[in-house]
């Protein structure tokens, strides 16, 4: 779906609950919504964005095109970030 | 030690000492030396047991040294952690006899001092391989009118020890040079402003090119003068990659603080100052997990102190002043008779 993610990278995050993420590197602090959650906490244990997409399949009411979107979407703003 | 004035333009004795008092292992006493019977730090309830007065570094060695030495004998103090720029080089040059009295330090030498001071940092970031803004030291208001067209707009117009304004035009740059010769004297620096993300890295240099341990901090929020007055503990690897190059071309002994700036146009890091002591946010890498003050400590006893690795990233710090009700009686006998002697309980700080 996207070039390959620095997983390492990804891992370094701190996510907390409630969707404040904090960037260990530069001290930047971004919220995110539930899905955005989501979504980093299963690229953070290691699945590809397809099978994350699967995932959140099963766990909300979408329509997977338009999840594929938010997800490309999501994918792009992490990297214009350097989160990965 | 010295260095506990507080307010906005907090200096990193009280700090340090907050540091010392957080470790179990550290069992000492704690004393003041102060150039000013105002300053906060010798006030503050359970801080130090005792105080003493200083004479000022311009009034020369020599008033110094004998102060020091008296002091000493009253207090027989084993370690003494300077805080402040200005005062650096007369420990420096002094350290040598005071050991001699059984005082001991955790100091760099005074070719290490100098070659960090802005006006040598572009040298010495030669020889690391890190990049610096593009600096001009300027003796007078003739050089500094030529040298600003040379720099570019915008530019930094910045003391050697103090004191730093970003200028967008010639009168403008001019008048900060005014500014700055005037208080700071000469010469003064003209500095490429390049826009970034500043840094600070707190750390405390082996000796033998080594870091024993340092912790990254991001300013949030500044004060009026400049100063952090917020910040988070952050951990960037190239920002210890160039710590460690400045450190290896200058085998540094003691506390010191890099402040570097993370370009915006290209992504790449630039080393703005390294100070020669502790910075004042110095508590915040305590606790985020590495007791940087008492390292030095133990390396100014001699010990063989375990490099520091790790620490927690995400811990932040918020500033705030509060007033502190004074004993009238220890102000009076401070300033007639230089000194507090006090009983005091030292309790932890958590």
């Amino acid at each position: 779906m996207t070039d390959a993610l620095d997983l390492q990278r990804l891992r370094g995050l701190a996510v907390s609950e409630t969707g404040v993420l904090f960037d260990p590197a530069s001290g930047n602090t971004f919220t995110m919504n539930r899905v955005a959650t989501s979504i980093l906490h299963a690229l953070q244990r290691g699945l590809a964005p397809d099978r994350v997409c699967d995932v959140l399949k099963e766990e909300y009411e979408i329509n997977p095109q338009t999840l594929e979107r938010d997800m490309r979407e999501f994918l792009d703003r992490l990297k214009t970030l350097g989160l990965t | 030690m010295t260095g506990l004035n507080s307010g906005d333009n907090l200096a990193p004795g009280c700090p340090v000492i907050r540091s010392l008092k957080q470790e179990r292992a550290f069992q000492g006493d704690l004393i003041g030396l102060s150039y000013d019977a105002l300053e906060a730090g010798l006030y503050v309830d359970g801080l130090v047991n005792d105080a003493y007065l200083l004479p000022y570094p311009s009034q020369g060695l020599e008033p110094l040294k004998t102060r020091l030495v008296s002091v000493h004998a009253a207090s027989r103090f084993d370690v003494l952690i300077p805080n402040l720029d200005s005062e650096l080089l007369s420990f420096i040059r002094l350290a040598p006899l005071l050991s001699e009295r059984g005082i001991r330090f955790c100091l760099p030498t005074e070719d290490q001092l100098m070659a960090r001071a802005k006006t040598a940092l572009p040298d010495l970031a030669d020889r690391c391989g890190v990049r610096v803004p593009k600096t001009l030291p300027v003796f007078d208001r003739a050089a500094a009118a030529r040298g600003i067209k040379g720099v570019g707009y915008p530019l930094v117009v910045k003391g050697v020890f103090c004191e730093a304004y970003v200028a967008y035009s010639v009168d403008q740059a001019l008048g900060y040079f005014d500014l700055i010769a005037a208080r700071w004297g000469l010469p003064v620096l003209l500095q490429e402003h390049v826009t970034g993300t500043e840094f600070d890295l707190a750390a405390v240099g082996d000796g033998a090119g080594g870091m024993v341990g340092g912790v990254a901090m991001l300013k949030q929020s500044l004060s009026e003068k400049g100063k952090a007055w917020s910040g988070v503990t952050v951990n960037d690897k190239a920002l210890f990659r160039l710590a460690d190059r400045v450190l290896d071309a200058l085998p540094w002994k003691g506390p010191l603080e890099f402040e570097a700036l993370k370009a915006k146009h290209n992504d790449r890091w630039y080393l703005l100052e390294i100070n020669p002591r502790f910075p004042a946010w110095i508590y915040l890498a305590t606790a985020a997990g590495q007791n940087l003050p008492f390292a030095c400590f133990r390396l100014a006893l001699g010990e063989t102190v375990k490099p520091m690795r790790k620490y927690r990233t995400g811990v932040r710090f918020v500033r705030y002043a509060q007033d502190l009700i004074c004993d009238q009686a220890e102000f009076n006998s401070l300033s007639s008779s230089g000194s507090i002697t006090r009983e005091v309980s030292i309790e932890r700080a958590i």
